[in-house]
């Protein structure tokens, strides 16, 4: 009798003091079935506030609900990681091994952070539970005052099938502070040789619009050896022939519909000189 | 008599527990305080994978291993995939160890290894961070994992930009590479001049990756047909009418890849179908 008062009391003061304790040697993930970040405003110049929502849904007992955010750890790969609790207090039973009870009521859980970022760029905000995996992500886009950037990586190969053998090649620093665009676009002379333009000097007018200049470049004549119709040259001329608009109509990460890229050069006297509806290349 | 016998056990019964709570609250409080003197600055950790690349169902070790700030270093740690991603992730979180005892401050080197056996061809991200309680969760470092088909090679790193010489500004090769997909699959095209001067590109096609900074494919010269071109524009967009092998191109990179200690450099080389050399470039990775 005295023994089982000793224990229960034991028993019962452990199941105080002790869960703190027994998650620490029992790391253990609870499954959650949906967790959504969202950013407001997504887009915005520096130094303008942000609000981060972490929206989490699964079962309701066992939801993080006390999530931390540590806004000086962006890391060096301009992450910034919120993290929540493996378990809501209060129902971790301390005997081994360690077990959450978590009832069958499905809810929702929602957490607001408030983050400020001073630099240009795109920090991706990752929502994960303390020992386990990433459950959701968003991305905070800062441009330079006065300025805005794309929504997402528009680097890659794009053409039109029905013309198949002329495209563009865009090289996008997404992640950069200016997420600036280095483009070049195939295209054929009246004879019907290969001839490349570049697109430089970029600017998003949009998020889904950039706008650029459109060159040509040229060499000196007779550079290349007698066995090699073509040569490596450093140009000699660089010519602005015109102005080019690309509307991305960018895909976000939500979106399931895949909508073409138009693209269209524009002379020096406004009048368009060709343009191309393309989809990018899977390599 | 059997009441001071019942007196004298209640007291000794009231003694036992008294200690035992004394006990527990102690080492609890104990427990928290080492926790918290085990606060660790953030940490930098070095995270490799032997072998970097290799086919489906290789067994992989991640060795993640540096210097830490203080004299309790983690040495386990806990692995979790999240395949679904778009990021391709591996977290793993090392586990700041409770103690006891107050650590030192004497920074100490530790080592943590993890098995992996990639069944998913492509770039897997492995995320490292550190855990512990009082601390949250301190963000570390990046590595990859890459798998191949049997008997193939990959690349070792993103090789996509624009890449000149700036001695001959004007030409150079753009490359799209398909870094983190199955195939690892790159496109190029290499803008060059003819002997009038004129603006001229071929396309560089159907790499394979001989080693993992070594790539060789096909150099092909595409034409369309004349007088296409609105007669406003000397230039236009249309369909290629021919499409002619002209050769092969061998594309090999320097300082590229984990610790690669030294700029991004690459050399391209067109050959003819003799296998006699068409173009030469040394370039260097146009920053945007």
């Amino acid at each position: 009798m005295k023994t089982l008062l000793i224990h229960a009391l034991l028993y019962a003061f452990a199941l105080i003091l002790l869960p703190t304790a027994s998650l620490a040697t029992q790391p253990t993930s609870i499954a959650i079935t949906a967790v959504l970040v969202t950013v407001n405003p997504e887009n915005a110049p520096q130094n303008t506030p942000r609000t981060i929502t972490v929206k989490t849904s699964g079962a309701f007992f066992c939801l993080p609900l006390f999530g931390v955010m540590n806004s000086t750890a962006v890391d060096d790969a301009n992450v910034l990681t919120i993290t929540f609790p493996n378990f809501a207090p209060g129902f971790v039973f301390p005997t081994p091994p360690a077990v959450a009870v978590c009832p069958a009521i499905v809810a929702s859980v929602e957490q607001s952070f408030q983050f400020t970022p001073t630099k240009a760029g795109v920090i991706k905000v990752r929502a994960l539970q303390t020992n386990g995996p990433i459950s959701g992500q968003a991305s905070i886009l800062t441009s330079p005052k006065g300025e805005t950037r794309g929504f997402a990586d528009v680097s890659g190969m794009y053409y039109d099938n029905s013309t198949n053998g002329s495209g563009l090649a865009l090289h996008h620093n997404a992640q950069g502070t200016t997420s600036g665009l280095f483009g070049t676009w195939f295209a054929y002379d009246t004879e019907g040789k290969p001839r490349w333009l570049t697109i430089q000097e970029t600017r998003w007018e949009t998020t889904d619009i950039l706008v650029g200049n459109l060159y040509e470049t040229k060499a000196n004549a007779n550079q290349c050896s007698p066995n090699s119709p073509l040569c490596i040259a450093r140009f000699s001329s660089i010519q602005k022939v015109g102005t080019v608009r690309i509307n991305f109509f960018i895909l976000r990460p939500l979106d399931d519909v895949i909508r073409p890229t138009e693209v269209k050069a524009i002379g020096l006297d406004g009048a368009t000189m060709f343009s191309s509806s393309v989809y990018r290349l899977p390599l | 008599m059997k009441m001071q016998t019942a007196q004298v056990l209640t007291r000794n019964h009231f003694g036992v527990i008294a200690r035992s709570i004394a006990a527990l609250i102690l080492s609890t409080v104990a427990l928290s305080s080492a926790a918290q003197n085990n606060a660790p600055l953030p940490f930098t950790p070095a995270i490799s994978t032997e072998p970097t690349n290799a086919p489906q169902n290789t067994p992989r070790v991640i060795t993640v291993q540096g210097q830490w700030p203080n004299g309790c270093p983690p040495s386990s740690g806990t692995m979790t995939t999240d395949l679904a991603e778009s990021d391709y992730l591996i977290t793993i979180a090392l586990i700041i160890p409770q103690t006891l005892l107050p650590c030192t401050q004497a920074i100490t080197s530790y080592t943590v290894k993890f098995n992996y056996t990639p069944q998913a061809l492509g770039v897997i991200r492995v995320m490292v961070k550190a855990i512990g309680d009082g601390v949250g969760s301190i963000p570390g470092g990046a590595g990859t994992i890459s798998t191949s088909l049997l008997g193939q090679n990959r690349g070792i790193a993103d090789v996509s930009g624009m890449w000149y010489d700036p001695n001959t500004n004007g030409s150079g090769v753009s490359i799209i590479h398909n870094y983190q997909g199955v195939s690892s699959g790159l496109f190029a095209a290499w803008f060059a001049y003819d002997s009038s001067g004129n603006p001229r590109w071929l396309t560089i096609q159907e790499g394979k990756w001989e080693a993992n900074n070594f790539i060789i494919g096909n150099l092909y010269e595409t034409k369309a047909a004349p007088n296409q071109c609105n007669a406003s524009m000397p230039l236009c967009v249309a369909r290629y009418l021919s499409l002619v092998k002209i050769g092969t191109a061998r594309l090999s990179f320097t300082g590229i890849g984990p610790n690669a200690g030294t700029p991004p450099q690459a050399t391209i080389e067109g050959f003819d179908l003799n296998g006699s050399s068409l173009l030469r470039s040394s370039v260097l990775r146009m920053p945007l």
